[in-house]
C-alpha cells in the first residue's frame, strides 16, 4: 500500500528510506512504553487493518536515538505492507532540513524503527502478554535498534551518500 | 505515667498508620477493579523500550500490593468478636482494645470510659476519636 509522490530528480530534501517497523503475530522482545510493562503482539490482521493509517505519518527522532520526539518529525512515510512477519515502510527523510541524521543513520545496522500507536485494544488485560487486536498509527521514530521493544527492526536509507553527490555534481 | 504516655503515643501512632494503610488499601484495590476488565483500550504505545522510571514504579507497586495483601490476612485473622464483623476499625487498634477487655459488640461511651479509666484524658480522647471515625461508637 503506498502513496505516488511526483518523481523529482535531484530533490535535495527528498532521502529515500525503507525499514522494517515492527513484526506482526510475534511477541516484542521487551515491554513497549505505555503497556505498563507487558510484552505485547500485534496481530496479522490488526496491522493490515491500520497499514491505511500509517500512510502519510511522520517519522521522528529524538536526541540521543533512545526514544520518540514526535514533534521533531524529520520525514515522511509513503508506503507499507505487511511481507510475511515483517511490517516494512518506506519513505523519505527531510535530509536537507536535518543534515546531522545521515551521518548517524550510516552505520549499518545500528538503527531500528519504532511504532508510535493510538487507541489500541488489548484483548485481555490481564495476559501476560498483550495482544492488541487493533489499532491505529500514528507515526513512527528512528532509534537505536537496541532501545526498540522489537530487536528486529531496522532501518537504512535506500540511497548512499556518496551516490546522491555523484548525482548531485 | 510514663507507660501510660508511651501507650498514648502508640494508640496515636497506630491509629495514623492504620488510616494510611486503609486509605492505601483502598486506592490499590480501585486500580486492581480498574485493570481487570476483560477487553481493554489503551490510548497509546510506543515500541521503545520502557523506561526505567516506569519499571522502578511497577516494581514498587508490586511490593507494595504484597504488602496489603499480608495486612488484609491479618485483618481476617481478627476475631469477630473483636470486630464484630465491621472492617473500618483499624485492626491495630481492634487488638488494642481487646486487650483492654473490651469488645466491640459491648461497646457504649459508659462502658469504655470505665476500661480506659486509667489512661489521661488525651489518650482516651484519642482512642474514642479514632472509634468514632471508624463509625463504631456513636
Amino acid at each position: 500500500m503506498a502513496v505516488e509522490f511526483p518523481v523529482v530528480h535531484g530533490h535535495p530534501n527528498r532521502l529515500p528510506f525503507e525499514g522494517v517497523l515492527t513484526l506482526v503475530d510475534v511477541p516484542s522482545d521487551k515491554a513497549p512504553s505505555g503497556a505498563r510493562g507487558h510484552r505485547v503482539v500485534l496481530t496479522r490482521a490488526a496491522a493490515e487493518a491500520a497499514l491505511p493509517s500509517l500512510l502519510g505519518m511522520a517519522v521522528d527522532y529524538k536526541a540521543g536515538w533512545d526514544g520518540h520526539d514526535a514533534r521533531q518529525k524529520c520525514g515522511i512515510i509513503t508506503a507499507a505492507e505487511v511481507d510475511g512477519k515483517r511490517l516494512t515502510v518506506s519513505g523519505y527523510l527531510f535530509a536537507r532540513d536535518f543534515p546531522e541524521m545521515e551521518s548517524k543513520i550510516q552505520a549499518e545496522g545500528a538503527m531500528g524503527m519504532s511504532y508510535e500507536l493510538a487507541d489500541a485494544h488489548v484483548a485481555d488485560m490481564q495476559a501476560s502478554i498483550w495482544t492488541l487486536t487493533r489499532a491505529t498509527f500514528t507515526g513512527a521514530a528512528i532509534l537505536l535498534r537496541d532501545k526498540a521493544a522489537y530487536r528486529s527492526t531496522s532501518f537504512r536509507l535506500k540511497q548512499p551518500i556518496a551516490r546522491r553527490a555523484a548525482l548531485a555534481r | 505515667m510514663e507507660l501510660k504516655d508511651e501507650l498514648g503515643i502508640t494508640v496515636e501512632r497506630l491509629a495514623a498508620a492504620a488510616g494510611l494503610l486503609e486509605q492505601a488499601v483502598e486506592r490499590l484495590a480501585q486500580r486492581q477493579s480498574d485493570s481487570e476488565e476483560s477487553i481493554g483500550r489503551i490510548g497509546h504505545i510506543v515500541a521503545t523500550v520502557e523506561a526505567r522510571r516506569e519499571t522502578e514504579l511497577e516494581q514498587k507497586l508490586a511490593v507494595a500490593e504484597a504488602e496489603i495483601a499480608e495486612l488484609r490476612a491479618a485483618a481476617a485473622s481478627v476475631s469477630h468478636t473483636v470486630t464484630n464483623g465491621r472492617k473500618t476499625l483499624p485492626v491495630q487498634m481492634a487488638n488494642l482494645l481487646a486487650k483492654q477487655g473490651v469488645t466491640v459488640d459491648s461497646m457504649e461511651a459508659g462502658a469504655l470510659d470505665a476500661a480506659l479509666v486509667s489512661l489521661s484524658v488525651e489518650q482516651r480522647i484519642a482512642v474514642k476519636s479514632q472509634l468514632m471515625r471508624a463509625g463504631m461508637l456513636g
